[in-house]
């Protein structure tokens, strides 16, 4: 699980906008989260230099060829992450709550760019747009333990992305998109 | 009163119609549906995005740009145990087996893998891959207008995308 929180973190940084959700915002008013990330500017510096290794759950050769991660958040500007613990007794989110948080965020005019479900998990990403132009992304995650949501307002660089995929790809054994969800 | 009723027809057939475009979603939804089962889908704005990669070589950079933008979706539909992937393999192909020409077939390993497309007015609208082992099953639908499987057998190799390989031999034949 923490290995998918962080490629989802990366994967999401790396994508872009100018807008954040307001269902989002509503959302997280109404239910208290288990854990609340907000990563601004200056925050997003300071994880390019953090070495992932250390977080724990995985061998820090893993990350060694990865791309850097100051590169694929360059141009960020926020990043707000959102985590519902199943037993977590300060919310009542349940399965129908994050089911009607994407009905309101496609409501806001979001489209689902990708969604992933693999071994019962489930990842959505979805972009907002205007005038062709991404405005914003937000990425809903179900895993067994609970549920993810992540809101990101920057600008994208779709290169760093297939780096980053090209990243991924090499080091299919360990860090792939069905491995991630492990 | 008539006009809206006509309205509201046409307008679902159109639905209905956009909805089972795919092999996919018109022949295996019971399976789209079945948590057991892995399933991966990437819309159109995805590859418009993709699009945007910039490649060393100006021609390659051409062709992405003018085939990425075609793709209308594609689909992942896989199971890597507790599967009798032979018997999902011949139900499958049994199942499109009209709507599609077959483009390729090979054996690898302990699997069949099939490359199918399907044709309108000589441009390919899909692409659907089968594949089937004694414990795996996969299918793969990529749904577009003329798709350039050249295009997308370079970009799976840049990028590091599994699963094209086969299509090599199209590259060497420098296109569709």
């Amino acid at each position: 699980m923490k290995k998918l929180l962080i490629l989802s973190l990366l994967l999401s940084m790396t994508l872009s906008g100018f807008a954040q959700s307001r269902s989002v915002e509503r959302f997280r008013q109404d239910n208290r989260p288990s854990t609340t990330l907000f990563f601004y500017k200056s925050t997003l510096k300071m994880i390019s230099r953090i070495d992932l290794g250390a977080l724990g759950g995985a061998d820090v050769s893993e990350f060694q060829d990865m791309p850097p991660i100051g590169d694929m958040i360059k141009g960020i500007e926020k990043v707000k992450f959102f985590l519902y613990e199943d037993n977590d007794d300060r919310h009542r989110a349940g399965k129908s709550d994050f089911d009607a948080l994407r009905a309101n965020i496609e409501g806001e005019g979001y489209e689902s760019m990708m969604s992933a479900r693999i071994e019962g998990n489930n990842m959505n990403i979805m972009m907002k747009e205007r005038r062709g132009k991404p405005q914003g992304f937000v990425v809903l995650i179900t895993m067994d333990e609970g549920y993810s949501i992540i809101d990101i307002e920057g600008y994208p660089d779709v290169n760093n992305i297939v780096k980053f995929s090209q990243f991924m790809n090499s080091n299919g054994s360990n860090m792939g998109l069905q491995e991630a969800f492990r | 009163m008539k006009k809206l009723v006509l309205t509201m027809v046409l307008g679902l057939f159109a639905m209905s119609a956009n909805a089972q475009s795919d092999a996919i979603s018109k022949y295996f939804e019971k399976y789209v549906d079945d948590q057991s089962f892995m399933h991966l889908n990437f819309s159109g704005k995805m590859f418009q995005m993709i699009a945007q990669i910039e490649f060393e070589d100006p021609d390659e950079q051409k062709m992405v740009e003018e085939s990425l933008g075609k793709i209308k979706r594609v689909q992942v539909l896989g199971k890597d145990k507790d599967v009798d992937g032979r018997k999902m393999y011949k139900e499958a192909l049994g199942l499109i087996g009209k709507d599609f020409e077959e483009l390729m077939s090979l054996r690898e390993d302990d699997k069949d893998i099939r490359f199918m497309i399907k044709e309108k007015n000589n441009k390919i609208d899909e692409l659907f891959m089968v594949m089937g082992g004694d414990n795996e099953f996969g299918l793969l639908s990529i749904v577009g207008d003329g798709i350039d499987l050249n295009a997308i057998y370079k970009l799976s190799k840049s990028i590091g995308m599994e699963g094209f390989e086969e299509l090599e031999f199209l590259d060497k034949r420098g296109g569709n």
